[in-house]
Parts: structure tokens; sequence; C-alpha cells
């Protein structure tokens, strides 16, 4: 398993030069016409096989060696940011995985479905068939990654206990949680009507037993205010994320500062394709705080993985007694978390104290006592030196809360010599655990789900569906309902305290349906969120109202339908503006509405045509409505950008393209970065702007506009004040203008006749007055006036 | 309730360029943009442009209609031959300078306050009245336009410097918006 010691690199070590700038190029040329010819082929197909050379450009990284003025544990620390420093997320065992080396050829969801200008291919495909979903960093393949089954860890002490040997302190779930992040080799999963389907990318997200940190009680007044405990929860976790965002940031400013010659980062611009390593950054830290609630069954338990190892003398008691905290103990969910989730018992076998022998005939007692769902998995206990011949980086969890990177961070700042979080596992382990993933989730995870699906779609669901269950409900709504409110709610399953009890038939329907929806059987999902939505709403059940809103409106997105475009949207966004409705107005959960708003528009953006002007719509509103902190605003502005820059258009001219707004967006969130001092991301921004402004017909841009090309050269000035890269070329020819604006001219050139040209130089020199600029520094605040 | 109003030529150039406010319920006629709104408006009409190139081949007509909404921004599309563009953005008055709503629910109640409080074209910039006004506005300044352009010494794509062009545009604005 030689293969991920090379895609991990450390991000401590430089990468080459050659390889970043051709990123750079690679970048420019890649995103809407390549203009310039590739400089050096040789380099650009030398690095375009890597995976890991993706989103390199964002590489403002050196070593230590390099940069003299940083501080001296931030070599260390580095390891702290590598999800944002390497595009692509590490993960030593997916990319170990036979699965990971194979990658689809990067195919951009481009369906084209203009208003007029249109094709009509849109929606008729499922979004998973776009390709849309491959790259690690998509929007929607962390939508599908963080979707998915929870699986509960709860060990002994004693398997704690050797696993703390091996260097692992928080025990069992901090070695077999990266594990869950991807599981090796295909996974077929059958769903409703028996058709099956196998996925490559499947994954589970394993959690500590009795942790509570994301636990949110249902509250029984919040139809009328949520709880200030609560919301107060929720509110911290959304600035949780924007926090550890703002850190990621800060620390690639910071470490550019007088590292790299001044050029480097200035030149590349927004990347269509590829997601900007800070917005899937903010969207997978959004998603892994999903919350423990009862509006919604992802994060309850599927399974609970419950573990003793060899060490412990009275095994089979220990197994009982685990088994017996799941059911009654402190520790166990709360009671409207459905007990009913499968136990799978493993047995883990201390390789190196442990008589192998014996271990067989305890495992197989065990199979005797506890039936089929279990496992012998067998590790070494001591730790692993990252010398070791056979020893392997585990890398930290893509889905870790922002609240423990935070923690994580701040932590790497108090202390003086922060030691690598990376720890060490033996080759031998990982395949052990890779194993028992694997056949977990093949053997008995995913038969149970399905199991479980088509007994509550019988029993539930198709009675519901039924001529009989439309009456009952029918008849529930008014034949009761129009004397008075108790009866209604006598006849409700909605337990005044705010949630639905487990046993309950809308509880199990909306665990059915989001079972189907972790196993991607959309249109089951859909159907059942679709029933639920009713009667939710009829039992004045907001917050479960929203949440099946949201999820009907992400399923309806995803899966493919013959329903015409325009018929759709309008059901889509219906959905959308309950689900934002209930949980903004009546339930006063930001998290919920971010949440549902977020990847609605990354669904919506990825269904192009009419979608991508929805998507925006729906971007507006979430500025609009403040959801978001600064952090998440900037990060929003550039990826409306970024989906205005996805509209394609048809014909010479591109009817139908969104190229003037896109750069609109472009401006607005490089003003917005300014105004935080990150001048790397504003650099960005503004030379995307000036890119889509070259690349249009008129080829001018707002140049002919004065106060909009005052304000762009006011931007460029302050970032390059920002950059400390006081211009080097002014001296030259007096052009006061960085290398991206060269850049921006060299493409013009090749439209433009002379004329127009030379006018636009002229006025892209023009300096703003210098009480222009100040008038303009007062104003740079977001939020002063409808920009916000 | 203030107006930005912008006449683009072929080459996405602006021709023309005025600000004004409402004239209508007392208003004063001046223009309520912030410092900040005032180069974002050049932005946004330029943006429009998108919009204006799809939405002209839907419509056989020259007046558009409302054509997009920035943020609070409502953008009105007059096209004329030789693809010059009229495009009038208006700001409703209570975001005029103040923050946005800091909720939806806010800006509801608000946007229902003003409807029922005042009928006026400037509160109610997607209602049907403020479509027949800024139509009206449109054909005023088109036979100006029209009138103006006749100048032997003018030539595509020049700006319009005229006063008196400048005067009649002040004087429809005063007397529809």
């Amino acid at each position: 398993m030689q293969p991920h010691e090379d895609a991990v690199p450390s991000p401590v070590q430089s990468p080459p030069m050659a390889a970043s700038a051709s990123a750079i190029k690679r970048s420019l040329s890649s995103s809407q016409q390549p203009i310039r010819p590739a400089a050096s082929p040789s380099l650009a197909s030398a690095t375009i096989d890597d995976p890991l050379s993706r989103s390199e450009f964002s590489l403002p990284i050196r070593t230590n060696s390099v940069g003299s003025n940083r501080r001296p544990q931030s070599s260390q620390s580095a390891s702290l940011f590598r999800s944002t420093i390497l595009g692509t997320p590490p993960g030593s065992p997916r990319d170990a995985s036979p699965a990971s080396t194979f990658r689809a050829p990067h195919s951009p969801a481009r369906a084209l479905t203009g208003s007029i200008f249109a094709g009509t291919a849109g929606f008729k495909a499922s979004l998973l068939d776009t390709g849309a979903g491959e790259n690690p960093g998509d929007p929607l393949n962390l939508i599908l990654k963080s979707f998915i089954p929870h699986v509960a860890i709860h060990a002994s002490p004693d398997v704690d206990q050797l696993v703390n040997q091996k260097g692992f302190q928080k025990g069992l779930w901090e070695l077999l949680r990266p594990f869950g992040e991807r599981v090796m080799g295909k996974v077929n999963v059958r769903d409703s009507n028996g058709v099956s389907k196998a996925w490559t990318d499947f994954s589970v997200r394993f959690s500590r037993f009795g942790d509570d940190s994301n636990l949110v009680e249902p509250g029984g007044l919040e139809g009328l205010n949520g709880s200030d405990e609560k919301k107060a929860r929720e509110d911290q976790q959304l600035r949780d994320v924007e926090k550890v965002v703002e850190r990621h940031l800060s620390f690639a400013e910071e470490a550019y500062r007088g590292t790299i010659e001044p050029q480097t980062p200035t030149r590349a611009g927004l990347d269509v394709e590829a997601t900007s390593p800070y917005y899937a950054l903010y969207l997978r830290r959004l998603l892994s705080g999903m919350p423990l609630a009862a509006h919604e069954s992802f994060s309850h338990p599927v399974a609970c993985v419950m573990a003793i190892s060899s060490r412990n003398p009275n095994p089979i008691e220990a197994l009982h007694r685990l088994y017996t905290e799941t059911r009654e103990g402190d520790k166990r969910y709360p009671n409207w978390v459905d007990g009913e989730y499968l136990r799978y018992y493993i047995l883990v076998h201390d390789e190196e104290n442990s008589d192998i022998t014996k271990s067989m005939t305890l495992f197989e007692s065990m199979k005797r006592n506890f039936g089929l769902h279990c496992h012998l998995l067998r590790l070494r206990s001591s730790e692993s030196a990252e010398t070791d011949d056979d020893s392997i980086p585990l890398p930290r969890s893509d889905w870790m809360t922002a609240t423990e990177e935070l923690a994580d961070i701040e932590e790497s700042d108090q202390t003086e010599d922060f030691e690598d979080p990376t720890r060490h596992i033996f080759e031998s382990d990982a395949t052990a655990i890779r194993t028992f993933v694997r056949e977990m989730v093949t053997q008995s995870i995913i038969p149970t789900m399905e199991r479980n699906i088509s007994v509550w779609n019988n029993e539930v669901a198709s009675r519901r569906r039924g001529i009989s269950g439309r009456l009952a409900s029918l008849s529930k709504k008014w034949t009761f309902g129009s004397s008075s409110r108790t009866s209604v709610s006598s006849s409700s399953n909605y337990d005044p305290r705010g949630f639905y009890g487990p046993e309950t038939p809308e509880a199990k329907m909306r665990r059915l349906a989001d079972f189907a929806f972790m196993l991607r059987d959309w249109k089951l999902a859909m159907s059942t969120y679709d029933l639920l939505r009713t009667d939710f709403e009829t039992d004045k059940a907001w917050r479960y109202h929203a949440a099946a809103n949201e999820m009907a409106a992400f399923a309806l997105l995803i899966m493919p339908q013959n329903m015409s475009s325009k018929t759709r949207i309008e059901t889509i966004n219906q959905m959308l503006e309950r689900a934002l409705y209930s949980y903004q107005i009546r339930c006063n959960s930001l998290y919920g509405a971010t949440r549902c708003v977020i990847l609605a528009l990354e669904l919506l953006r990825l269904r192009g045509g009419t979608g991508i002007d929805e998507a925006v719509r729906w971007g507006i509103r979430v500025l609009e409505m403040k959801l978001m902190g600064t952090i998440g605003d900037a990060l929003l502005k550039e990826r409306m950008a970024i989906c205005y820059a996805s509209k394609t258009g048809a014909g010479s001219q591109l009817w139908g393209s969104r190229r003037r707004k896109s750069a609109l967006w472009s401006v607005m969130g490089a003003e917005a970065w300014v105004a935080q001092g990150k001048f790397i991301q504003a650099q960005r921004c503004l030379n995307e702007a000036r890119k889509m402004y070259s690349l249009l017909p008129g080829e001018c841009g707002v140049q002919s506009f004065g106060m909009a090309s005052d304000f762009l050269a006011y931007l460029n000035d302050q970032i390059k004040e920002g950059l400390q890269v006081v211009d080097t070329y002014s001296t030259g020819e007096g052009l006061g203008i960085d290398e991206g604006e060269d850049h921006v001219d060299e493409e013009a050139e090749t439209f433009g006749d002379e004329d127009t040209r030379r006018a636009r130089r002229a006025s892209v020199m023009v300096q703003p007055p210098p009480t222009a600029g100040e008038d303009d520094e007062g104003d740079t605040n977001p939020g002063k006036d409808g920009f916000g | 309730m203030s107006y930005y109003f912008a006449i683009i030529g072929t080459k996405d150039n602006p021709l023309f360029e005025y600000e004004f406010g409402t004239s209508k319920q007392g208003g004063d006629g001046q223009p309520r943009f912030s410092e900040h709104a005032r180069h974002f408006n050049q932005f946004i009409i330029h943006s429009s442009i998108d919009i204006v190139e799809e939405v002209q081949w839907t419509n056989g007509q020259l007046y558009l209609k409302g054509i997009d909404k920035v943020f609070n921004n409502y953008i009105s599309c007059f096209m004329t031959g030789g693809n010059v563009k009229f495009l009038l953005l208006h700001l409703p008055p209570h975001t005029g300078s103040s923050p946005a709503a800091p909720s939806s629910a806010a800006a509801a109640a608000q946007a229902a306050a003003s409807n029922r409080s005042s009928t006026s074209i400037g509160a109610n910039p997607g209602s049907a009245q403020t479509d027949e006004a800024v139509k009206n506005f449109m054909t005023e300044v088109y036979d100006n336009y029209v009138k103006a352009i006749m100048s032997p010494f003018y030539k595509v794509n020049m700006e319009i410097k005229s006063p008196v062009f400048r005067q009649r545009v002040a004087a429809a604005g005063r007397k529809y918006l």
C-alpha cells in the first residue's frame, strides 16, 4: 500500500514551485476560454493526473525555512489547516483503497436549460448521473457524505486502554473515525423496487456513544418561541463554523506575508470547476455539526458498535453490561430516539499480548450468544512511530465538528511546542479496520436498513398512501378539527413536549424517509417526506415540518424526474419557502435555515438553466436575512459569482450567459474580503471579475462607467497595499497596474481593436482622486446599505 | 424612492446617466442613494444587461417591464432600435440608506404596511401602476432621445451631452415617477 504515501504529501514540505505555477496556469486557462496557450504543457500534464493538484494554486504555504518571520510552531500547526491547504481532503484510508485510485474524468454538470436558450436535458437525469458529485469538496459530494448512517461506538474500558496505548487518547472512536469516511470497495444497495445499485463512495459516520455535544432537546413551546438555551447552542455552532474558516483564512494570509514573491497568488482567479477550499470547509463544518434532534433522524444511531478486548477477564458479561447501558444507562439516547437500532459486537484482539486461539474460542462463543453481528478485530497494541517501515499516517477526520477543530487550533496557539496531531498506525491495523468497516456496512448495516425500509414501508407508509389512508388523514383534519382545538391534539401523535415518540407512525415514516435518503433511494424518500409535510403541518409540529420540507426539496432536486423544469422549480421553491419560514420564524433555528438554503442553492446551481437564477435568488435571501456572519457572507458572494459563471450561454454571443452578473458578484466578494483584511481572497475575486469583464463581447466591462471603474481601481489599490507588494512595476512604464491586469490586457488583445483597448487602458490607469478614496473607505463596511 | 436612469450603448457603454428622486407624494425629486450605492448602481445596471439580452427575445414589445432585482434594486428596461437600452433602477424608500431589514418577516410587514399606507408607485416597484408609470416615462424619454440623436453631429455610441435632453428627462421623471 505505497500509493497514499505519495498521495498525501506532508503539508510542511513545500510543493515544487513548478507544479504550483503550472496549476495556476491551468486554472486560468481552464475556467473559460483557453486564450493563453498553456505555457508548459509537460508540467501541466505532469500534475494533471495527481488528484491532489486540483486546487494546488491555493497553496500559500511555504516551508519554515523560506519564511523566516513566522512563528516557530506554525509548521507544525500547518497540519491543522491541511484541509484548506490541499484542495482534496486528506484521507489515507480512502486513498489507499483500491476504489479511490480510480477517478472518473471530471465532467462538470453543465445542463443547458436556459429559459429560452434552452436544451431540455436539465431535469431528466439524476444529479448523481451528471458526475457532479465525484470530487471531494464538491457540494453535492459533501451533501452525499453528510446525510449518512451514524454508527455509535461504545467500547469497554479495556478497549480504550488498548487504543490509548496506540496513541489515541479518545479511544476506539478516534481510531475508527477516519475509516468510516470511505467504505472500501463497492457497496450494493437495493432500493424499494428491488433494483440493486453499487456505490463506490459509501460512507458512515462514527460517533461516540453518550456524546451529547450536539444534542438538541425538543422544546414544547418552540412553536411560539424557541428556548433561549437551545438557540444559543445552535448559534454557537454557526459561530464556530465561521471562526474555523476565519482561522484557516488568517493562517493562509499570515503564511503568505513576506514568504512568497508577490505575483504568485494574485494571478489566480476563482475556479469555476473546483470549489474554493474555504467554501468547502465551511459547508463541511456546517454539515458535520448535524444536531442530534428529534425532528430528523440522520444523527440517530443506525447501529451501535459494542467493543471488548481480549484482555477482558469476563468478556461475555462485559458485552452484556455494554448492551444494558445502551438500554437503560445514564448515557443512553433520549427517549425520542428509536431504541431498536442494530447492535454490533466486536472483539478487539491484542496481537502482541494475547493468545489468538483463546480469542478465537471467545469469538465463537460470542457468535453463539449474540448472533451474526460480530467481528474479530485484530490490532497491535503498540504505538506506531513515523519511522517504522509499515506505518502509515492516519489523517484527522474530515468531518470533525467545528467545535472540535476550534479547540485543536486554540490549543496549538497556546502550547509552545505543539505536537503534530497526525498519528501513525501500522499497515496491518489499517487493513484490519478497513475490512471490519466494510464487513459491518455491507453485511449488517445495509441489510438491516433495507429490511427496516421495507417493513416500515409496508406497515406505515403504504397504508397512508392508499385511498383509506388519505381519507383517514382527511377525517383527522376535518371531522374533529372543526369543533375545537383539543380534539385535534387528542387525535394527533404529537407529544406536547415537542416530539413524536419513536413508535408513532410519523416518527417511523420520518425514519423510513431518512433511511431511504441515506441509501440514495430518492424516489421513496421524496414521496415519504411529501406525505409527512402535510401531517406535520396539521399537527403544527413546525420543526418537523421545516425539516420534512427541506429534505423533500433536496430529494426532489437530486432525483431524475419528467416534470417540466418550470413546475419543478416552483414546487421546490414552495417547499424551501415553507422550510425556511418554519425554521427561521417559527422555530428560530438559524442553523436549520442556513443549512436548508445553502444546500438548496448548491443543488439548484447544479441543475443549471433557470436553476442558477433561482440559486442566486436564494443566495440573496440569505444575505438579506443576515443568517451568516461576515466570513460566510463573503464566501457566499464569491459562490454567487461562481454560480453565475457556471451558466453557459448559447451561440457565438453566448446569449443567456451571466458573465456580467458573475463579475458583479466577484466585485462584491472582493469588497467583502477587503473589508475583513483577507487580501488573498480579495485578489482572487477581483481577478475573476476582470477576467469576466474582459470576456464580454463589448470587451470593456464597466470601464466606461466612471464611478464603477474608479471603485475597481480603488479595490485594487487596497489589495495591493494589503498584500504589501507596493507596485514594483510602476517605475517601469508608468503602468500602475499589477500582473493581473496585464494578463487581462493580453486576453483583450485577441478580441480588441486598437482604439477601444487604448481607451480602456487609459481608463484603468485613472487612479481615484484621494477624496473619492476616502469616501469609499468609509463605505466599505458591509451592511451599510442594501448590498449587505 | 430613488431612481437611476441610464442609456446603455451597444458596447455596454453608458451614453447618458441621470439620478433623480420621486416627485410624487411630496417628494423633492432628489435621489437618496448612499455614497456606496452610487457606484454599485453602475455595477448593477451593467450586470442587468445579461438579463436584458435574454429577455429581449421573449417579448415583442420594446418595453420589457421589470426584468431584474438585485437586493432591493428593481430594474426596468426599454429597448430601442439599434440595440440601445434604457435601464431604470428604482430603489424603494424604506431601505434607502438603512441596512436591510433584519428578517424577512419584518421586511414583509414593512412592505405590507407601506402597501397599505401609500399606493405610490415608489413604494411598490412590482405593481402594475409602476409598470405603467415607468412605461410612460420611458416612452417620453424615447421620443426625446430620438430627437436628440437626430443631430447631424451625433454618431453611434457617442455620449449624449445635450443639456436640453437632460432637462427633458428630468421633466419626464417629475411628471411620471
